[in-house]
């Protein structure tokens, strides 16, 4: 299934054009419209939430949520166009980092409820598309107008996508403005500039733009974008490191753009499960080597693209002195 | 030169076909961050009121009577709010007693 975007209405044609060109038909699903024929997914996620007597009350609410609509959506998609024949274009108007972010949250979600048969049924339901989207078999392409904000926030997409491992097919820049339909050369260079970034600053991820008035397909196989590994530096600490291209896009420092780096655990018996990266309105959540388990952190750097975590050895985690050599083996 | 100074940025043009939305700004498009979870943690707020004054209505529930979450991790409708803020909405609130703990920021350099 090839998720598709725009992050602009008029992009719409250009990357569609591209998608079909990508996948060899032009048959599209629009996830809007899907979003009233899977009640039956609304259902499993309202009787997971909801506590008993009010699922009434809640059902209403909790359909009346975009996110989970565009969630129970996507779950109803790959579950009705996963085993045909021809790979299903599926439009999605909205972010689709934010969507697959949100039905990942859920999954997760659905572990605390996890002695309930429903919570069972609606994870079932969720570990489904979240393999799909970790195997590749989901796969994402965005399209975005070569210019300077445009290219930065399609930048930021793309390390969110990232960072949720989705397979990213490539980046679609819609075509740029010609001088014979009498646009200015100032204009003009800047969106060649801005097209010039994009490939730069988002590599692995395959970006083209159209051109002649056609848009081109995406022919080689998407890329799972991000890059992690776990090394020991000099002083033996173990320094955690992830790269999400696209991260260093934003050339805005506010607060509102500031990179924020922080540990979360899903297990209470160690202290950090995963490495979590904020930006720009997304939160990436990444699972980190079981050996950093037991480990705490002690600081953080960003440079670029790529945040580094330092790690050393929580003692409690290591109940013999020589824990941290064993745990190295 | 004020024309051109007045005409809209070319990648903000629309097609004529297209009626989904009336926003044109990449910066406020419906793929902001504003949407997501962070406005079901909302309205999962009114749906845990809502349902709290269904069940006090009915007699039946002691949720309702629980005003933080995090204070009850035994209601199933509290350990629900308090999950979907810790796995969707990292924050930089103290860690709890929750069974889910917070994300712990750290101080951040740039290389």
């Amino acid at each position: 299934m090839l998720l598709v975007s725009s992050l602009t209405p008029s992009g719409r044609p250009w990357v569609l054009e591209s998608a079909a060109r990508t996948v060899g038909h032009d048959e599209v699903v629009d996830l809007d419209a899907l979003a009233t024929e899977c009640d039956d997914v609304l259902e499993d996620i309202t009787a997971a939430l909801a506590v008993t007597g009010a699922q009434f009350t809640s059902v209403d609410l909790i359909a009346g949520v975009r996110s989970l609509r565009e969630v129970a959506a996507v779950v109803h998609a790959w579950e009705a166009y996963a085993a045909r024949e021809r790979r299903a274009l599926v439009w999605i108007q909205g972010s689709v980092p934010q969507l697959i972010a949100d039905l990942l949250a859920l999954e997760a979600l659905t572990d605390l409820a996890a002695t309930s048969p429903t919570a069972t049924t609606l994870r079932g339901r969720l570990a489904g598309v979240s393999q799909a989207v970790r195997s590749g078999d989901i796969e994402w392409l965005l399209g975005t107008p070569a210019q300077a904000d445009a290219i930065e926030r399609a930048g930021l997409e793309v390390a969110a996508a990232a960072g949720t491992k989705v397979a990213i097919r490539g980046v679609l820049v819609a075509p740029i403005p010609r001088k014979k339909d009498g646009w200015p050369k100032d204009i003009r260079e800047a969106a060649r500039s801005a097209y010039d970034r994009a490939v730069m600053d988002l590599h692995p991820v395959a970006v083209a733009r159209s051109r002649s008035g056609a848009a081109p397909a995406f022919p080689a196989p998407a890329v799972t974008a991000a890059e992690s590994s776990t090394m020991v530096d000099a002083r033996g600490d173990r320094v955690f490191t992830l790269t999400l291209p696209g991260l260093s896009a934003s050339e805005d420092d506010s607060a509102a753009h500031r990179v924020d780096v922080g540990t979360w655990s899903s297990d209470p018996a160690y202290p950090t499960t995963h490495v979590v990266v904020r930006f720009a309105g997304h939160a990436v959540r990444w699972e980190v080597d079981a050996i950093l388990r037991r480990c705490r952190t002690i600081d953080a750097v960003v440079a670029d693209d790529t945040i580094a975590v330092t790690f050393i050895p929580e003692p409690e985690q290591w109940p013999n002195a020589h824990g941290q050599s064993e745990g190295e083996r | 030169m004020n024309e051109e100074m007045e005409r809209p940025p070319w990648w903000l043009s629309r097609s004529d076909d297209d009626d989904t939305t009336g926003t044109t700004d990449p910066g406020s498009s419906s793929a902001s961050g504003s949407g997501g979870f962070a406005d079901m943690w909302s309205l999962l707020g009114t749906f845990g009121n809502v349902a709290g004054e269904w069940l006090t209505a009915s007699g039946a529930g002691e949720h309702a009577e629980h005003g933080d979450p995090s204070e009850h991790p035994e209601c199933m409708v509290c350990k629900v709010l308090v999950g979907v803020q810790a796995v969707a909405q990292p924050s930089n609130g103290p860690a709890t007693a929750t069974p889910l703990a917070r994300t712990r920021w750290l101080s951040v350099r740039d290389a």
